[in-house]
Formats: structure tokens, C-alpha cells, sequence
């Protein structure tokens, strides 16, 4: 299904503690697709910025100072309130990968280093559900 | 006197040469705590008496001689020595010296027996045959669980590595497919290329760390290639890289004496540079970092590293300097193999010298390296004459 045209884009909230990783998945999402890509250098920042304005999905880092990505998402999701943001997990730990995909809050887990073209596939897909 | 009850008797005569030979013999054992060393191994000790008590048939014997242990027979040494092996990898024994401990015991159990001057009889031929079988049990047992231990500990590490590679990994892989696209769209993308480069400088400095890890566990330390060295000029050099990539910060340098010496340049920068990079990720952010290095002792150069801070606790204190081990705030720092303060102590170490931390409240966490003045004899580097270094 087509976006409306005079629909704001999509955002995506890219939520990591490293903040190259974070600049170059913004990067990237915003040169290959249709889709918002807002940085967040940390669970604070992400629950901050959901909040202000909820993201249409979010990809988060399982394992950032301070909070892992199970408790972050879960913060998210109420910030979220009835907006329902997908939230895709991203890790470099294959336990917290698996963990991730176990559990329902997540609609998918991908182990770092992510393929950029596998990231777009699931914006894309989730696109053209709703 | 029959030995068992000898051992029960004379045990803190014979825990204290056992002491002694420990602590000269075994280096990891100088950075442990006296009292853990002399605990663990008392408890094997007061084990295998209690295993030398038990009845023991003939068939039993010839059985335990051949290795084949009855279950209830050896439970208690077997247990002990268990504990110890475990205990042993944790402390950063290797196998060599986990063993050690058990000939310093044997020895200075039977040395001490036979200076008490006991009637050789069939039985004490007898009980000095369990002693010995109860030891080799304990031994086994030690060697066994201490192997368990460290293979653990290093799928643990290769678990943390393969995690601390992947994110700049990632950063690499993304910003280059973005470069990709912005070739085809003819855009300019200096910040991604720039990523990319500190992406791969980020991977290099991990499997450095790595390599040297793996060089130094393979039983010879690190391999140093000393040659005539100015210190200040190194120190103002290590000191000027980190001011400059932690614009923020202040970090002091003070010299003093005479700073000519032997070493292995690129080694001691490793070195300091450790040092300094810990004391800003893991002391009060708001306080200075203190480099000082002291020449002013004719046989020695001292480098110390002082941060403000809370002071590290005694038991982590003992293990900061173990590969793997990391601090307790580590994860709110990124990146972290738990390896530069390993590499730290390895390097003061094949330079014939030490490496030493002290934390209080007061004076903050101060490490300390201590360098011979002149290292040429400490270990000359095989790589570097295949200029494999």
C-alpha cells in the first residue's frame, strides 16, 4: 500500500550507547529509504525522545550502560502510549539475539553487524502492513 | 609417630615451609592474599589425613595405586583438591604452579616427618604410600576442575571479544554500504568515510590486545626489545596523544631525576598509555589524571599513575591486574576486553620489574610501575630479530 503523500515519514528511532554505529544506521536508513531516522546515544535519550514524539518503529542495542534493551523496551513501549512503535533488537551478543527473539515485545532481533539490506527489508515490510 | 597423625600435629609448622616455598616459588602466589594461599592449601592437607584414617583393605591399595579411587575412600581429598583447582585458575595460576603447590606440600610434609625422626615400619611405609596416593588425588582433581575453570574463562573472553568486535564492525559495514549508494548518488559523504576509518582502527586495537594476550599466555611473558630511551620524551609524547583526544581532561606530567634508560620504548608507551586511558575512564571525571615518573634513584625509574575517585576495593584491587577482569563500571565506558592493565603488569614484568595499585579515599587509586634502570638483559624478543615484533 502506498503512503499517503501528504503523510509526515516514518520515523525510526535508532537507539545505541556508540555513537558512530549510531550515526552511520541513521545515515544509511535515511539515504536508502523513505523513512525519518532520529539518533539516540542511550536508554535515557530513547525513552526522552519517544516520549516527545513516538517513533513509528525502533532499532535498539540489548546491552547499553545503565539499562539492557529488555527493560529499555519495555519503558518504550509505555512511553510510546497507544502508539505502538515495532521494535526490531539489535546486538552483538547471540545469547541476547536469541533472548530477543523469544520474546514477544520484539518483532525481530538481528546480531550485529546487521546487513544494511536486511534493515531495509523489515522497514519496508512494516511499511506495506500497515 | 604414624604420619596422619604427624600432619594433624605439626600443622602450622608444616604450613609455614609450605609458605615459605610457595611464596618464592610461585609468582601468582605473591599477589595473592597469604591467607588464601595458606587456607586452601591446609584444606587439602587436613583432607588427605582425614583420607589416610579410613580403613583401607589390600585390593583397595593395589585399586588406588592404579588410579581406580573408591568412591567414599577419596571423597574428601578429591574435594579439597577440586576446590583448589577451581580456586587456582581464577587467581591466574597457570598449570605449572597449581601443581607446584602440591610438590611444595609433599615436600615439606615428608621432610618434616623425617626429621622427627619416626621408626620405619611396615605401617609407616604404608601410611607414606596413602599420603602419597592421597595427594596424586587431590592433584588430579586440582588439575581437572582447574582446566574446567580456565576453559570457561576463556569462552567467556572469546564471548566478550566476538561482542566487542561487532559494533565497530557494524559501524564499518553500514557507513560502507552508505559510501556505496552516495558514489552512485554522487555525494560527498567525508563523515561516513571517517567512521569507517575509526571503525577499523577500533577492530585493529582490539586484536592487538588480543595478540599480545595470546603471546604472553603462552608461558614465556611478553617479549621486550630494549634499547636507550629518553622517558620524558616518551611520557610527553603518551601525554600530548591523550590530551589531545580527551580535550576536556587534565592530565599532569611531573619529572624528576635523571629519565635516560633501558627499555622497550614502544612497550613502556603501551604502557603508560594503558595506565593514563584507565585513570580517565574510570576516575572522577571532574579531577586531573597524574603522570609522574621518577629518575631519581640510580637503579630504577618509577612511573606512577594517580586518579581521584572512590578507592577500588581490596579484592578487586588483587585481581585488576588478571586478564578478563573488568571494572565495575566498565559497560558505561563501550568498548573493553578487560585486557589493558594485563598487558600493563606483562610488560613491567618482561622488563624485569612490577606493576602495583593502591587506592584509599584520600590519595585516590595510584598505579605504579617500577622499571630496572637498565632492562637490556630482560628478555630479549625473538620476534623482533625475525622483525616479527
Amino acid at each position: 500500500m502506498e503512503l499517503n503523500a501528504h503523510q509526515s515519514p516514518r520515523r525510526l528511532l535508532v537507539v545505541d550507547d556508540d555513537h558512530d554505529l549510531v550515526d552511520s544506521l541513521c545515515e544509511w536508513v535515511g539515504l536508502s529509504s523513505d523513512w525519518m531516522a532520529v539518533a539516540a546515544y542511550g536508554p535515557a535519550d530513547a525513552i526522552a525522545q519517544a516520549t516527545a514524539l513516538p517513533p513509528d518503529a525502533i532499532l535498539m542495542d540489548m546491552e547499553m550502560h545503565g539499562a539492557d534493551g529488555f527493560d529499555t523496551a519495555e519503558q518504550l513501549g509505555r512511553a510510546s502510549g497507544d502508539k505502538h512503535s515495532a521494535i526490531f533488537a539489535l546486538t552483538g551478543n547471540a545469547d541476547l539475539r536469541e533472548a530477543a527473539s523469544q520474546d514477544p515485545r520484539f518483532l525481530a532481533s538481528l546480531l550485529k553487524p546487521a546487513d544494511p539490506n536486511k534493515l531495509l527489508r523489515l522497514l519496508t515490510r512494516l511499511t506495506a502492513d500497515h | 609417630m604414624g604420619l596422619s597423625d604427624f600432619i594433624t600435629l605439626e600443622e602450622a609448622k608444616i604450613m609455614a615451609e609450605f609458605e615459605a616455598f610457595a611464596k618464592e616459588q610461585l609468582p601468582a602466589a605473591a599477589d595473592m592474599n597469604v591467607a588464601a594461599l595458606r587456607d586452601h592449601a591446609r584444606q587439602v592437607l587436613v583432607a588427605i589425613a582425614l583420607d589416610m584414617r579410613q580403613p583401607q583393605t589390600d585390593q583397595e591399595q593395589h585399586a588406588k595405586s592404579l588410579g581406580h579411587a573408591s568412591k567414599a575412600d577419596s571423597e574428601e581429598s578429591k574435594a579439597a583438591g577440586e576446590l583448589h583447582g577451581a580456586l587456582r585458575a581464577a587467581a591466574g595460576f597457570d598449570v605449572n604452579q597449581t601443581a607446584a603447590e602440591y610438590r611444595a606440600l609433599r615436600a615439606s610434609v615428608i621432610r618434616l616427618w623425617i626429621e622427627s625422626n619416626p621408626q620405619l615400619g611396615r605401617d609407616e611405609v604404608f601410611e607414606l604410600v596413602r599420603f602419597n596416593e592421597s595427594m596424586d588425588e587431590a592433584l588430579a582433581a586440582s588439575l581437572l576442575y582447574f582446566a574446567a575453570e580456565a576453559a570457561r574463562m576463556r569462552n567467556l573472553f572469546l564471548g566478550v571479544l566476538s561482542h566487542e568486535l561487532r559494533t565497530p564492525l557494524s559501524t564499518v559495514m553500514t557507513s560502507g554500504h552508505s559510501l556505496v549508494l552516495g558514489a552512485r548518488l554522487k555525494k560527498d559523504m567525508p563523515e561516513a568515510a571517517e567512521r569507517v576509518v575509526r571503525g577499523g582502527r577500533r577492530i585493529q586495537s582490539l586484536l592487538d590486545d588480543l595478540l599480545d594476550y595470546v603471546r604472553s599466555g603462552l608461558g614465556e611473558g611478553m617479549r621486550v626489545s630494549p634499547t636507550s630511551v629518553d622517558m620524558s620524551q616518551v611520557c610527553s609524547r603518551i601525554v600530548g596523544e591523550l590530551r589531545a583526544n580527551h580535550p576536556t581532561r587534565t592530565i599532569a606530567l611531573d619529572e624528576r631525576g635523571d629519565l635516560i634508560c633501558v627499555c622497550d620504548e614502544e612497550r613502556i608507551a603501551q604502557a603508560i598509555s594503558n595506565l593514563v586511558s584507565n585513570g580517565l575512564k574510570y576516575g572522577a571525571s571532574g579531577e586531573p589524571v597524574s603522570v609522574r615518573i621518577d629518575g631519581s634513584a640510580a637503579a630504577e625509574i618509577v612511573v606512577s599513575v594517580q586518579n581521584g575517585g572512590p578507592p577500588i576495593a581490596q579484592a578487586t584491587r588483587e585481581s585488576l591486574f588478571e586478564p578478563l577482569v573488568r571494572g565495575e563500571n566498565a559497560a558505561s565506558h563501550g568498548y573493553n576486553l578487560g585486557l589493558g592493565l594485563y598487558i600493563v603488569r606483562e610488560i613491567a614484568l618482561a622488563h624485569g620489574g612490577t606493576a602495583t595499585v593502591e587506592s584509599d579515599a584520600e590519595a585516590g587509586t595510584v598505579f605504579t610501575i617500577r622499571l630496572p634502570r637498565d632492562a637490556s638483559e630482560a628478555s630479549p624478543s625473538a620476534f623482533a630479530g625475525l622483525r616479527m615484533n
